[in-house]
């Protein structure tokens, strides 16, 4: 079987490589987007999964969720969002907009693959 | 995470009250006893609402069913367990949770054992949220890594440096501008920043503008690089005090603009030779008709002199007195067309003598209409004998047909002419020509021309 594909939205190079790091350790495919158009454009050769941030330059991640949702070809997409966002009423806005999970960074590599593997087993 | 409501004790004043019970349900710290096995014995409300249910009730049984489900990560609960029941207890144990809703916060663990007697051992152990915290940190860390981001990848050259001339903070940028090979090398020394400026009085400047105004922009300055070469830079800077207003810190960029000098600094030279070769030219050209008639080349300076002064006195743009006054040098040019005799005749013209000097404004125009001066030129020494009423020459214009330069050389002409010795007459006198002006202003002249013309020789511009 083909690795699940995972794709990163973050506007910081550094989460990005985290993402990356410790889902491509755990053995997923990884596709690193710097916002939500660019995560657009790459979410045509088909994902299994989007971690993506709320504070993006350009298009956030509320917009890219709203959007995602949109897509016949997202709409059933898991998508986590991965912020620094702790605020109980964005999280409402997210889940009113399609988000599958929520986690704030920091996050703790082993708690973001189990986290995943939730989701794509 | 909001804490749990009060629970109202009204409504079970009736019924036999265990403090014990009260306190653990309605503490806002998350609570719980569980046995060693990792199962969970008892929750309150907190503990509860901490992960997205709505009782202890519905905790407890979602935890029967999936023993782990709130640990993300099995290993952590392991973890936890492992160490009570090597150590007895736990203190400050940080992981990743996750609630009902799919929301993973960060928590802090702290439990002990609890000798129950007998036999009996269980776990008591609260948990505090702790995801506001770690995600505000981690927001300051982001941040200052955009900003790093920002300063080290910046194609300016970004400084921050103490009023005294010490470099704190240089980025590369700064570095490679100044022909350094590393930051340490202008932030190690205390004395670079203060020999870095050619000419100090541009440093003291600086300091004394950030001092009084807290902000400069494209301040030019001229450098010394490492290697003792020189270049200009544009400083936008600003000042940073502390909690007493004292200025500790300049902050700001540098751009290096030294071709941008260098080519206005060319830029200004050639336009400076430029203008010098055109006012030679119309000089050199003004000068031609001296060999035929000396006296004219003195009267188009004269007239072009007097001009110019009465069209900066009209209000008019320091251009287009410009154009009044290159008119004014050329206005005659046209004479050399005319046969000598005529034009130092010692008698007035008669017949066909008169209409070849008439032509001179025509031939003027002829002469001058192929160059592409950046004012009307020939259009105004065409039109200089026309007068208001229509009773000029070569085309008989009138009123607003003549050009405004037009009007005002022919009101200087007429005055210089009159008030200079001509080959046929002496001098008229300055007050005989003004009065013969005063006469037309109006019908031949331009009135605001004559007055002009008055105003300037009243006040001693121009001297006969």
């Amino acid at each position: 079987m083909a690795a699940k594909r995972i794709l990163t939205v973050d506007d910081a190079e550094s989460v990005r490589s985290l993402v990356s790091r410790t889902l491509g350790q755990a053995g997923y495919d990884i596709v690193e987007a710097v916002d939500g158009a660019d995560a657009l454009d790459k979410v045509a050769g088909g994902v299994d999964l989007v971690i993506t941030d709320i504070n993006m330059p350009g298009m956030g991640g509320l917009e890219l969720l709203g959007r995602l949702r949109q897509r016949p070809d997202t709409r059933f997409t898991p998508v986590l969002v991965l912020t620094t966002e702790s605020q109980s009423a964005m999280r409402r806005q997210a889940v009113a907009a399609g988000a599958t999970g929520w986690i704030v960074k920091p996050f703790e590599p082993a708690s973001l693959v189990a986290l995943v593997r939730r989701f794509l087993s | 995470m909001a804490g749990p409501a009060p629970t109202s004790l009204a409504g079970r004043a009736a019924a036999p009250m265990d403090a014990a019970a009260v306190l653990f349900h309605d503490a806002p710290l998350a609570i719980y006893l569980r046995a060693p096995d990792g199962s969970f014995l008892e929750v309150n409300r907190a503990m509860a609402q901490l992960f997205g249910y709505d009782s202890p009730g519905q905790f407890l049984e979602a935890m029967a069913a999936f023993p782990d489900q709130h640990y993300l990560d099995p290993a952590s609960r392991r973890a936890v367990l492992d160490e009570l029941a090597a150590t007895g207890f736990v203190t400050g144990r940080q992981y990743q949770a996750m609630g009902r809703d799919g929301f993973v916060l960060w928590v802090e663990e702290s439990a002990r054992l609890v000798d129950a007697g007998g036999d009996e051992h269980y776990y008591f152990g609260y948990l505090r949220d702790i995801t506001a915290e770690k995600s505000t940190k981690w927001a300051l860390t982001e941040a200052e890594e955009k900003y790093r981001a920002i300063f080290e990848h910046a194609v300016e050259g970004l400084f921050q440096m103490t009023p005294a001339g010490r470099f704190v903070t240089v980025n590369d940028a700064l570095c490679a501008m100044l022909g350094f090979p590393a930051a340490t090398a202008l932030t190690d020394d205390p004395e670079a920043a203060a020999r870095l400026f050619v000419d100090d009085g541009t440093r003291r400047g600086l300091t004394l503008a950030l001092e009084e105004a807290d902000m400069v922009r494209a301040l030019d300055a001229e450098l010394r690089r490492a290697d003792g070469t020189r270049i200009w830079v544009s400083i936008h800077a600003r000042a940073v005090r502390d909690g007493n207003g004292r200025v500790v810190l300049h902050e700001g960029s540098m751009v290096d603009v030294t071709e941008r000098r260098l080519s206005q600094e060319q830029l200004r030279q050639s336009l400076a030779r430029t203008s010098l070769l055109f006012h030679q030219t119309v000089t050199s050209l003004s000068k031609t008709v001296r060999y035929r008639d000396p006296y004219t080349a003195g009267h188009q300076d004269s007239v072009s002199r007097l001009a110019t002064a009465m069209a900066r006195r009209l209000g008019l743009s320091a251009d287009e007195a410009a154009g009044i006054r290159v008119a004014g040098q050329l206005h005659d040019i046209g004479k050399i067309v005319v046969p000598v005799r005529y034009l130092c005749k010692p008698g007035r013209l008669v017949g066909l003598e008169w209409e070849f000097m008439r032509q001179h404004a025509q031939a003027g125009y002829e002469i001058l209409k192929e160059i592409d001066f950046p004012w009307p030129v020939a259009a105004v020494v065409w039109a200089h004998h026309e007068r208001l009423d229509g009773s000029g020459y070569p085309r008989g214009l009138s009123g607003p047909d003549i050009p405004l330069g037009a009007r005002i050389l022919a009101v200087a002409d007429v005055l210089d002419a009159m008030a200079s010795n001509r080959p046929y007459r002496p001098a008229l006198g300055v007050a005989a020509a003004l009065e013969e002006l005063a006469r037309h202003r109006g019908t031949g002249f331009d009135a605001a021309a004559v007055d002009a013309a008055r105003s300037v020789i009243r006040d001693g511009l121009i001297r006969y």
